[in-house]
């Protein structure tokens, strides 16, 4: 019998080697001219060309950019001395007053940019797969570069999100994120299942394929380039998930120079209240070391780091080790290959609710030895070609294993999770799941109007959790998501982006669904210091495994009815329109309107039980809206000061039949977050701080529902020579005691010093 | 430029300072405490072995969410689903229930549960058995706080859809009452439960 999935398979392979075949041809390029100038413009940090860079000489009046490639040809040059100009943004421009310009024919000149950080001129990838600036990405996008991080006392990757407006992370202990919300989107349900953010680490999507929880573990930090936060519907590009938005991670790559750099961090947190009855001293460290190279056409990159916490309370420690490498190899100059790999092992207490308000850094007793071991690992092939100047084409093969177990308490007294609704009954669960993905893509420049891309998107997922009278049992899935997007200069102060995704799922032999994700965006230039833009799309996300398939809580707590027929949560209804505007050249304001229409969304649902006991099943139930406005302002002096504010308000309810004034679960209506830095001589103060209004609705605790809190924390650097640097930090200064998720308290205050080596 | 650096110092010292005021103001806790006189309580030394008795504290009844103990309409939970009496949440004390401890020929138990000032929906002692792995079935409801403390009531009203439109009730009782806390105020209640219950609850 010849099986659907197989025949899905023959198809993808049939169009994949098809288009591979119809653009695999070179350009020759040979156009012949008496007096005529070709070069290469490339990234002088990296070695990569750069499309689309402008290339003037000015008293002639003659130009033109380069192409997908790099490369760039003008023709019916005068020979002689005259003024060379080459720009592009997000590079100091390369101006030279006196360019003697070649007899010969067919002269070919290489040109290396810098790239730089100037304000507002910030360039970014992932709101179109295409390298642009922000003025001109029809998104709400943040960027957090290496050197804001490096600024701020981050340890864990949820914190380097703690400054961007409208992120709202949920955290239940240190290294338990439970989700990550642009702007009030994802659900807090434990697992990381009900995320509706999509995490991407150099591109490639990052969900945990049994629960769809971001993997965030996975990212290593020291080796971090940049991390861009893309805020609304995605989907068009990314495929379920892409909800609220994306948050891309990239990573460095190899330094052309070598570079070992090692970073030594010790901290402590302070003492709990006396009330609490805590008196632990807790402490936490790390210990990161990365080296990178380049040889010729080979570069590689390599980051081991160790982390290790006591936790601030009970149940909340974790010990991590992380290896992270990656290998680059220029087959020639338009062919490179690149493999990264990444494998995490970690320890870490099971998170649990307080004992009671006060004694909220104990936890009940069955809860003590309740712990978690979790293997991770991934490996990540690209190959990408740019076999002319109008054309450019990458295809990755990626592979995530993930190896979960939890142990519980054999202690018959033992309890549930979360509630107290019914004793342990199981010692031990563990979930395997594995992903195999590709990804193929292909841009066509076609002149200077329209550039468009399209790709496939394959993944292939295997799930066992066990014992499957409590998990999911085993399960398969296939996804093939085909898209295709054009970027369209209606004319010189106006951008249309219009794209359109199809993804195919399945559990094999169980379920399949098909969803469209459409999108039209519109960028409108008003002046060189203003642009506006609306954006307005559908998006999707396919419930996971543990969504259709659990039968209990974690450790035999809540009993759930499975639900294999779930269908995917749509976001019917997105709109944003924003401004970005340099209201000085140091002061830029970002300001958006946003409306979100979801429909099935995923949510809870207790069952009818004939006793009242608890029973869950999750299902396609709610109409809700997530509407709001955004501001964002940033400021910068010379090198001294920086500093930025944002506010987000948010309003999301539950519209569905017999719902008045209904607000959703964990959402915080009013958030703000501000920073500044300010550097002297060799001294560099930064300070951070955020406020998050009460939650008005949680889910399992109704009566707890946290309330508003502001932080605040500091950091002072001193910078030894060019290359080291020493700093003291202490977080959450005004030892503010406070939940993020209801009966959860996080850490008060806490110092941490650190020392930063680079040879 | 000194002065920057001034500056910068200052708000290091800023934060130093603040630094220094360790503790924070004890959140705002009273408690509920009484007895329980537990009829019956012979038949407790027949279960002892099977499970425990919790005294667990419900939070304010809210059907959306989900929350307390209250009066379920029909349908809430889906088309000819008959409504009813009982806990749709989690207890307030569901990480630290009061467990009492038998002993034989005692029938009058003590509880004390730190609460926060606030609406609570019910206070109840149930049986909580081991072996019973139907979450349904697991709690038999012994006894709730209600209007009358001579009595035992236990506050639950069950009732079944036997098709045709038929409904009938299985268990029927008065219902909880509700109890409001003030900040500062120790709250004595005592009620009673009957063990015998579970022979109903459990047959």
């Amino acid at each position: 019998m010849f099986h659907p999935g197989k025949r899905w398979c023959i198809l993808y392979l049939g169009l994949i080697l098809t288009l591979s075949h119809i653009y695999a041809q070179e350009a020759s390029g040979d156009v012949a001219s008496m007096i005529s100038l070709r070069g290469r413009v490339m990234d002088g940090a990296t070695g990569d060309p750069i499309s689309g860079a402008n290339i003037y000489f000015p008293v002639l009046e003659k130009g033109t950019s380069t192409d997908l490639a790099g490369f760039f040809r003008i023709d019916n040059l005068p020979s002689g001395i005259h003024r060379l100009s080459v720009t592009y943004l997000g590079y100091a421009p390369w101006m030279v007053p006196n360019i003697v310009l070649p007899t010969a024919n067919d002269t070919l000149i290489e040109i290396e940019l810098v790239p730089t950080t100037l304000l507002a001129e910030e360039v970014i990838i992932t709101a179109t797969q295409k390298r642009q600036s922000i003025a001109l990405a029809p998104a709400s996008i943040e960027v957090i570069s290496f050197a804001e991080l490096a600024e701020r006392n981050v340890t864990t990757f949820d914190q380097a999100l703690d400054a961007i407006t409208g992120v709202q992370v949920t955290r239940s202990s240190e290294a338990n994120v439970q989700t990550i919300s642009i702007r009030g989107a994802s659900e807090v349900a434990g697992g990381g299942i009900g995320n509706r953010v999509l995490l991407l680490i150099d591109g490639r999507p990052a969900l945990s394929p049994e629960s769809g929880g971001a993997l965030w573990n996975l990212v290593p930090l020291a080796a971090i380039d940049r991390i861009e936060v893309v805020k609304g519907a995605y989907s068009s590009l990314y495929g379920s998930s892409a909800m609220g938005g994306v948050i891309n991670v990239l990573t460095k790559r190899p330094a052309a120079e070598a570079e070992t750099r090692l970073n030594l961090q010790y901290g402590f947190y302070n003492k709990a209240p006396s009330y609490t009855q805590y008196d632990r001293f807790s402490d936490f460290s790390t210990l990161e070391i990365s080296h990178s190279k380049a040889l010729r056409n080979v570069g590689y990159l390599i980051n081991a780091s160790r982390k290790s916490n006591d936790g601030h309370r009970e149940k909340s420690g974790y010990e991590l080790y992380n290896l992270f490498g990656k290998v680059s190899y220029n087959i020639s100059q338009q062919r490179s290959i690149q493999l990264s790999a990444n494998a995490n092992l970690i320890d870490n207490d099971t998170p649990a609710t307080w004992l009671r308000p006060s004694r909220p850094y104990n936890v009940a007793a069955h809860r003590r030895d309740d712990f978690q071991k979790r293997n991770e690992y991934n490996a990540d092939l690209i190959y990408s070609a740019i076999p002319n100047g109008r054309m450019k084409y990458s295809s990755r093969l990626y592979y995530y294993q993930n190896y979960s177990r939890f142990i519980f308490d054999t202690d018959p007294a033992n309890d549930s999770t979360n509630v107290n609704f019914g004793k342990q009954s199981v010692a031990r669960e563990s979930i395997r799941a594995q992903r195999l993905g590709n990804l193929n893509q292909y841009d066509i420049h076609f002149g200077n109007s329209h550039y468009l891309i399209a790709g496939t998107d394959l993944k292939y997922d295997h799930i066992l959790g066990l014992p499957d009278t409590v998990l999911y049992g085993r399960h398969k899935a296939i996804s093939l998501g085909l898209y295709a997007q054009d970027e369209i200069n209606l004319s010189e102060k106006v951008i249309a982006t219009v794209g359109l995704r199809y993804d195919y799922y399945s559990i094999l032999n169980e379920f399949s669904e098909g969803t469209f994700s459409p999108k039209v965006a519109f960028v409108y230039t008003a002046s060189p210091s203003m642009s506006l833009r609306l954006l307005l799309a559908q998006a999707f996300r396919n419930p996971s495994m543990a969504e259709r398939f659990i039968k209990f809580e974690q450790g035999g707590g809540l009993r759930f009815q499975p639900n294999p027929n779930l269908k995917a949560e749509k976001l019917d209804v997105s709109l944003e329109v924003g401004i970005l505007k340099k209201i000085r050249p140091n002061l830029t304001l970002d300001a958006a309107l946003f409306y979100n229409h979801y429909q099935n969304l995923i949510s809870f649902e207790q069952v009818a039980q004939s006793s009242g006991a608890l029973v869950y099943r999750v299902i396609n139930l709610n109409r809700s809206i997530m509407q709001g406005a955004e501001v964002n302002l940033t400021y910068a002096w010379q090198d001294l000061f920086e500093a930025h504010l944002g506010y987000t308000y948010l309003d999301a309810q539950d519209i569905s039949e017999n719902r008045i004034n209904d607000v959703l679960a964990y959402k915080a209506k009013h958030s703000i977050s501000f920073g500044g830095g300010l550097f002297v001589n060799k001294f560099r103060f930064h300070i951070d701080g955020r406020y998050r209004s009460k939650i008005e609705e949680v889910f399992i605790y109704s009566g707890s529902e946290p309330d508003a809190y502001f932080l605040w924390s500091g950091r002072l650097s001193y910078q030894l020579g060019e290359q080291h640097s020493i700093y003291t930090a202490v977080e959450n200064i005004g030892n503010t005691q406070y939940e993020e998720l209801e009966r959860y308290r996080m850490a008060g205050r806490n110092y941490t010093f650190g020392l930063n080596l680079a040879f | 430029m000194n002065k920057i650096l001034a500056l910068m110092f200052t708000g290091l010292m800023v934060i130093t300072i603040t630094s220094c005021n360790n503790d924070d103001d004890q959140p705002d806790v009273t408690s509920i405490k009484g007895s329980i006189t537990l009829d019956n309580e012979a038949t407790w030394a027949q279960w002892v072995d099977s499970g425990e008795v919790q005294v667990t504290l419900f939070p304010a009844f809210s059907l959306n969410p989900p929350a307390g103990w209250g009066e379920v309409p029909d349908d809430f939970f889906g088309p000819s689903v008959p409504g009813g009496l009982y806990a749709i949440g989690a207890p307030f004390n569901a990480q630290n229930p009061v467990v009492l401890q038998y002993v034989p020929g005692q029938s009058t138990y003590e509880y004390d549960i730190e609460v926060e000032p606030g609406t609570y929906s019910a206070l109840a002692v149930g049986f909580r058995h081991d072996f019973v792995v139907d979450p349904t079935l697991r709690t038999a409801t012994l006894g709730v706080h209600w209007n009358n403390e001579n009595q035992v009531s236990h506050g639950i009203e069950i009732k079944a859809n036997i098709g045709g439109g038929n409904i009938i009730s299985l268990f029927e009782f008065p219902a909880p009452t509700e109890i409001s806390v003030s900040a500062g105020e120790q709250k004595v209640i005592n009620f009673k439960a009957d063990f015998d219950f579970v022979l109903a609850w459990y047959r």
